[in-house]
């Protein structure tokens, strides 16, 4: 973990959210929209981070409750004529009750089975979103523009999905440093064991989920309306969510800071080999999850410790081969 | 849909007594045929899961490349697809050994994100090179038969998929023989049972893992071959088995072939059904739902053991 005794760090963190606060003074369109997707990624890196990187449960299908605020926020303000920011709430608050309805059984199930039980769920949205009409069936789904032209929107939405990336790090931050956090903690190390110490494993993983769901669908309901137009097979997909999970193994899965950077590496990466590879960006995206999880499964920051002569990579791949 | 489309439907479908006696028997074929079909996927991804405990995320796109195999042998030779179907099991079967060789057995101790990403990398290169070599659009076969079918009690049973179902329920019994009674299945079900242990008594683990994960591909490979004859691939088929995989795999119970056979014609029944009773778009829906309720309510399975064998 990242030291955060020194007053120092406070200031260069102060420092680097100050120079992206002004950066928009500078840069025009393409760049502030590349960030903002930046900043989206981080958001859900290190929301999956809660969930999956402190407490241990990985629910790789969590991309869900991202549709489930997409469409919120949709459907409320195409049918129901909500403002952005009461329909964003709603998106938010009822993402994370529907996260500890569905968690009473499904937080139940360990390891494998929550994995595959969370991806059921993905698939499981996707199909009801496609046949319910009040949601625009597989047509999709159009919202309102955003009032005041496409530059006033670049910068709303810039600002937008930063200032969510400093409340979700500020949330895990508070959270790792928080009895909450040692409960997580615990939960993931043993959870028999944790239960035996006094801490309920019940209501902890629900809490994990529910704030992971939390800042996830108003990361969502941020991108429906930005995008102004969703369909079910774009916001419920799996391919975002396993690139949120290669995002915070490679920052280092249960840290405040490394899913944030990792999710600025990959989604660099991602849109470098967009525009130059177009035809080959599943296969380097593909490669990179592999030679991330053989060679750094356990973060960037772990890498640099060990040194990055191949002979010390070469070890560090003997300890978990058969 | 509406909900009020949904009872308009079941109402025309109860009021229609002559169409349902007619459609009756023909809904449990198709059941029964796209069951056996449905139990011999589920067993490939099963038998990776059961033994290894590795959710391989690449094993619909392993289909797929086995479908790729014979659509390219039939189209170039002009061999039947069902004569390619040794061809796809032994190309899947090295391309299996080799994976698990050379990159899952780097890792195989690493844990369950690591191998969850890991062979979700591997499934996108692999349908990275599948869309280059062969196109994003759908490819098919055509053989001669392929329109072909008689009946029997008012339902037509095509032969193409009567042969899929046999050739699936052969294959099947012939890796629960496989695991019982040759030295090489003791060994993969000893080392299921207890990795130390078997490694004390003389058996390699890398080795047994990578046959393992051979023989999955080599199935999958050989149910993609079958899977082509019935239904047009592109290279994102495969991300449509997954729920059918999860599902065989859960309900047929960790380590039970013979759970995997009897859940897979379950499958296929309840989604014929759906199909009649809820419509088509129902179909993915009731799948889901019935796949969920499993896992939460029934997590064992069938006929669920402690260890694979």
């Amino acid at each position: 973990m990242v030291s955060w005794g020194g007053k120092r760090w406070w200031w260069i963190g102060g420092g680097i959210c100050l120079f992206l606060l002004l950066l928009p003074i500078i840069l025009r369109g393409y760049w502030i929209r590349l960030l903002t997707n930046m900043f989206m990624f981080a958001v859900l890196a290190e929301s999956v981070n809660i969930i999956a990187g402190y407490c241990g449960y990985l629910a790789l299908g969590n991309m869900f409750f991202f549709g489930l605020g997409a469409y919120t926020v949709a459907v409320l303000m195409t049918k129901f004529a909500f403002s952005f920011f009461p329909a964003l709430l709603i998106a938010g608050l009822g993402a994370s009750l529907f996260s500890v309805i569905v968690g009473l059984p499904v937080l139940r199930l360990k390891g494998q089975y929550f994995l595959m039980g969370t991806v059921g769920l993905l698939e499981l949205l996707r199909e009801i979103t496609t046949n319910l009409s009040l949601t625009g069936g597989g047509q999709g789904i159009t919202l309102p523009i955003f009032p005041g032209g496409a530059a006033a929107a670049n910068y709303f939405f810039y600002y937008f999905m930063f200032g969510l990336m400093v409340i979700s790090v500020a949330c895990t931050f508070y959270i790792s440093n928080s009895y909450l956090g040692y409960a997580f903690r615990a939960i993931k190390f043993d959870e028999d064991a944790a239960s035996v110490m006094g801490i309920n494993p019940a209501p902890y993983k629900t809490a994990a989920w529910a704030i992971s769901a939390f800042f996830t669908s108003l990361a969502g309901a941020g991108y429906a309306y930005w995008m102004s137009y969703i369909d079910p097979g774009e916001v419920y997909q799996i391919m975002p969510s396993v690139k949120m999970y290669l995002m915070m193994v490679l920052g280092g899965a249960g840290t405040v800071l490394g899913p944030i950077a990792g999710a600025f590496f990959i989604e660099f990466i991602s849109e470098l080999v967009w525009s130059k590879f177009l035809e080959l960006h599943l296969l380097i995206l593909g490669l990179v999850l592999v030679f991330v999880v053989i060679f750094t499964p356990r973060g960037f920051i772990d890498l640099f410790q060990r040194g990055l002569t191949p002979s010390k990579l070469l070890s560090g791949i003997k300890a978990s081969r058969i | 849909m509406e909900v009020s489309d949904f009872f308009e439907a079941s109402m025309n479908f109860i009021s229609n007594h002559e169409k349902r006696d007619h459609m009756l028997g023909q809904v449990l074929v198709n059941g029964v045929l796209q069951g056996g079909f449905y139990a011999c996927i589920g067993v490939s991804f099963s038998i990776v899961f059961g033994i290894m405990r590795i959710i391989n995320l690449a094993q619909g796109t392993q289909i797929i490349l086995g479908a790729y195999v014979t659509f390219t042998i039939s189209h170039l030779i002009g061999l039947d697809p069902f004569l390619t179907l040794p061809i796809s099991i032994v190309s899947l079967f090295f391309l299996g050994y080799m994976i698990q060789k050379y990159v899952i057995n780097l890792v195989a101790k690493g844990g369950l994100i690591i191998t969850s990403l890991l062979t979700f990398g591997l499934n996108l290169v692999l349908i990275n090179i599948a869309l280059l070599i062969w196109k994003a659009d759908f490819k098919a076969t055509n053989p001669w038969y392929m329109g072909m079918s008689f009946e029997v009690a008012g339902a037509t049973i095509p032969y193409v998929r009567l042969i899929i179902f046999v050739i699936a329920i052969l294959l099947t019994v012939f890796l629960e023989f496989f695991f019982r009674k040759t030295e090489t299945g003791n060994s993969i079900r000893a080392t299921s049972l207890n990795p130390k242990a078997a490694q004390l008594m003389g058996i390699d683990i890398g080795k047994t893992y990578s046959l393992t994960f051979a023989i999955s591909s080599a199935l999958g490979g050989a149910m993609g071959t079958l899977f082509i004859l019935a239904k047009p691939v592109s290279p994102f088929t495969g991300g449509d088995f997954l729920i059918i995989l999860f599902s065989v795999a859960i309900l047929g119970g960790l380590g039970s072939i013979e759970g995997a056979l009897l859940s897979g014609i379950i499958l296929g029944m309840i989604e014929a059904f759906s199909v009649m009773l809820l419509g088509i778009e129902y179909q993915k829906i009731a799948l889901n739902l019935i796949y969920l309720s499993i896992l939460i309510f029934l997590p064992k399975g069938l006929m669920g053991k402690r260890f694979y064998g």
